[in-house]
């Protein structure tokens, strides 16, 4: 059974195909990278597998179960949890405040709760601060915790989305271009990161542009040019194939491994 | 030691809040004091949905009309009591923000602001229209005061029913947005993609949120009904949900200290404008006008402001003061 599947999912808006029959598979506990050309149809594939846009044609299936049918929300319930390429970090309130904002799915409290005042729902929230406050240490971010995130410098924000949906303690992370903006040092600290994550036992699925880090970091990497599969396998295969890249330096130069 | 002087602040007025009854029994404080409690109710209401859950909605009005009208239609048509058309009259309008809501709700910014701009005037029209059922531009006459006990609740008992109510929905409110759900309301104020990313079910709780505001301002309706003792539609109309969104912006947003402010600011606003009363809409206009430019955290912000301005000044004065602690 695989962790993540993907079957002939397609993705059409109005007339233009996005996506075209695509198919794969992401093995638990593995690192696994989506790659291809600006355009190609990778956050689309994101946005189908969380929810946000319902398929054309196709199936995705999660530990099993289908999911494709669910709402952004159920499927975030499950333990699919996102990074977005255009940060959405929530800039009025805290750092502290964002992370506690990402255990959202591992809590309960619900209004009347909430209203009465309970020891139950002041116990949660102790809790969850606590919880947040673990994996800003472990993230580096703990000195900031107390400022609003809107203030962070751009590095630092992305780092934030990605302590925030730690919080979730959620099974598989998809995490849109983590690398996008980073300078050397914070992409590998960024590798690093995303192997301790996976040692935790969660999985990854990745979008990123950064060869290197994908190359250096990938179990498996999938590659889609103009909305259709064109190779897959581990990171010394995909780099010899022509395909793949003729794909990018036909389009834009591509960085090179 | 921040802290302290914010209790202090808050403690100092709630004890005068509950005790300068013993010096002036004047009838007009009581009036003022108990207009002031129903703009507070409807202020944390507003604030909870606009200034916590970034939803603009202009149909307060709207939901104070069906709390006012609702208990005072039932009482004077079948005689019930004050007791029970009251919560009828609130889950209602909590009933009625859902059904509006479940559409409306999925809108942003200004199409959520247009229509619920709209709800309103339509409900101002029906108030207007619907002579046979609610009156019509005469409105409902001879509102008699609830009673408690064979009390008449006026004047001095009155005001103290409305301060304790009011404490009530302060300490909901407090209790909502430090827990749990709070937090998640300000995720759908900040990005409602992300929220919905990390499980939110946004669309739920922004119903929620404005079914609870307008609960709270179905409350403040009745009370007022039976402040006035005579409602027409007049009162009900767009200028009342303006003025109610302008003292939780004046106030400063999603800060529920703020509301109280604003709250009291702006029911003591019209003695200073005593001969502007037509020209209210200019006034609030250009008060909000200068709070963007030049506070946009409101009063609350400001008063921020000043203190972090006399503490910096302080400080710099004190060359041996250490590390501030992490």
């Amino acid at each position: 059974m695989a962790f993540l599947s993907l079957q002939g999912v397609s993705k059409n808006f109005g007339g233009l195909a996005a996506v075209h029959e695509v198919s794969f598979e992401v093995e638990l506990g593995y690192i696994h990278a989506l790659i291809g050309p600006n355009g190609a149809g990778k956050t689309t594939i994101f946005n189908l597998i969380t929810g946000v846009f319902p398929l054309t044609t196709g199936e995705i299936k999660f530990e099993d179960r289908s999911i494709h049918h669910l709402k952004v929300h159920q499927i975030a319930r499950l333990g699919i949890l996102r990074t977005f390429q255009n940060l959405k970090i929530f800039g009025e309130i805290t750092v502290l405040q964002n992370v506690m904002a990402g255990r959202y799915i591992r809590t309960k409290t619900e209004l009347p709760g909430a209203i009465i005042g309970l020891w139950g729902a002041r116990n949660e929230m102790r809790e969850t601060k606590e919880k947040a406050e673990e994996i800003l240490q472990h993230t580096g971010l703990y000195a900031l915790r107390n400022e609003l995130a809107k203030n962070l410098p751009y590095g630092r924000q992305r780092l934030l989305e990605i302590a925030r949906i730690l919080a979730a303690e959620g099974k598989l992370l998809l995490l849109d271009e983590p690398a996008a903006g980073l300078n050397p040092v914070e992409t590998n600290e960024l590798n690093k990161r995303l192997r301790q994550i996976v040692e935790s036992g969660l999985t990854i699925l990745l979008v990123e542009h950064d060869m290197r880090l994908v190359m250096n970091v990938s179990d498996r990497i999938t590659v889609i040019n103009y909305g259709v599969k064109i190779a897959e396998g581990g990171p010394e295969e995909i780099q010899r194939n022509p395909l793949v890249v003729e794909a990018y330096l036909g389009k834009e130069g591509g960085h090179n491994a | 030691m921040q802290r302290l002087t914010q209790y202090g602040f808050w403690g100092a007025l709630l004890i005068f809040l509950f005790l300068w009854p013993v010096f002036s029994q004047n009838p007009y404080y009581f009036h003022t004091g108990i207009m002031v409690g129903i703009m507070v109710m409807m202020a944390l209401g507003l604030n909870l949905l606009f200034g916590y859950t970034g939803q603009i909605s202009l149909a307060h009005a709207s939901f104070y009309a069906i709390g006012a009208y609702t208990s005072t239609l039932l009482e004077v048509n079948t005689g019930i009591s004050f007791w029970i058309s009251t919560p009828l009259g609130i889950v209602l309008a909590a009933l009625v923000a859902i059904i509006v809501g479940l559409p409306t709700l999925r809108l942003r910014d200004h199409y959520l602001a247009l229509a619920t701009l709209s709800f309103c005037m339509v409900t101002q029209l029906f108030l207007v229209n619907a002579k046979g059922f609610t009156g019509g531009s005469e409105g409902v006459m001879g509102i008699k005061s609830p009673t408690l006990f064979g009390m008449a609740l006026k004047g001095i008992s009155y005001y103290y029913f409305v301060l304790i109510l009011t404490l009530l929905i302060f300490v909901i409110i407090r209790n909502i947005v430090n827990s749990r759900v709070g937090l998640a309301l300000e995720t759908i104020r900040e990005n409602e993609e992300a929220a919905g990313s990390l499980g939110v079910n946004t669309l739920r709780y922004k119903v929620m949120v404005f079914a609870l505001a307008a609960a709270f301002a179905a409350l403040a309706g009745s009370l007022y009904a039976h402040l006035a003792l005579f409602i027409s539609p007049e009162t009900f109309g767009v200028m009342m949900s303006i003025e109610v969104l302008v003292v939780v912006v004046i106030g400063g947003l999603a800060r529920n200290d703020g509301a109280v402010i604003g709250a009291i600011v702006m029911t003591l606003l019209p003695e200073l404008l005593y001969g502007f009363e037509e020209h209210r809409l200019l006034v609030y206009g250009i008060i909000m006008l200068l709070l963007i430019m030049f506070a946009p955290k409101g009063i609350v912000g400001v008063i921020s402001s000043l203190r972090n301005l006399v503490r910096s000044k302080l400080d710099s004065r004190l060359p041996l003061k250490e590390e501030g602690n992490e």
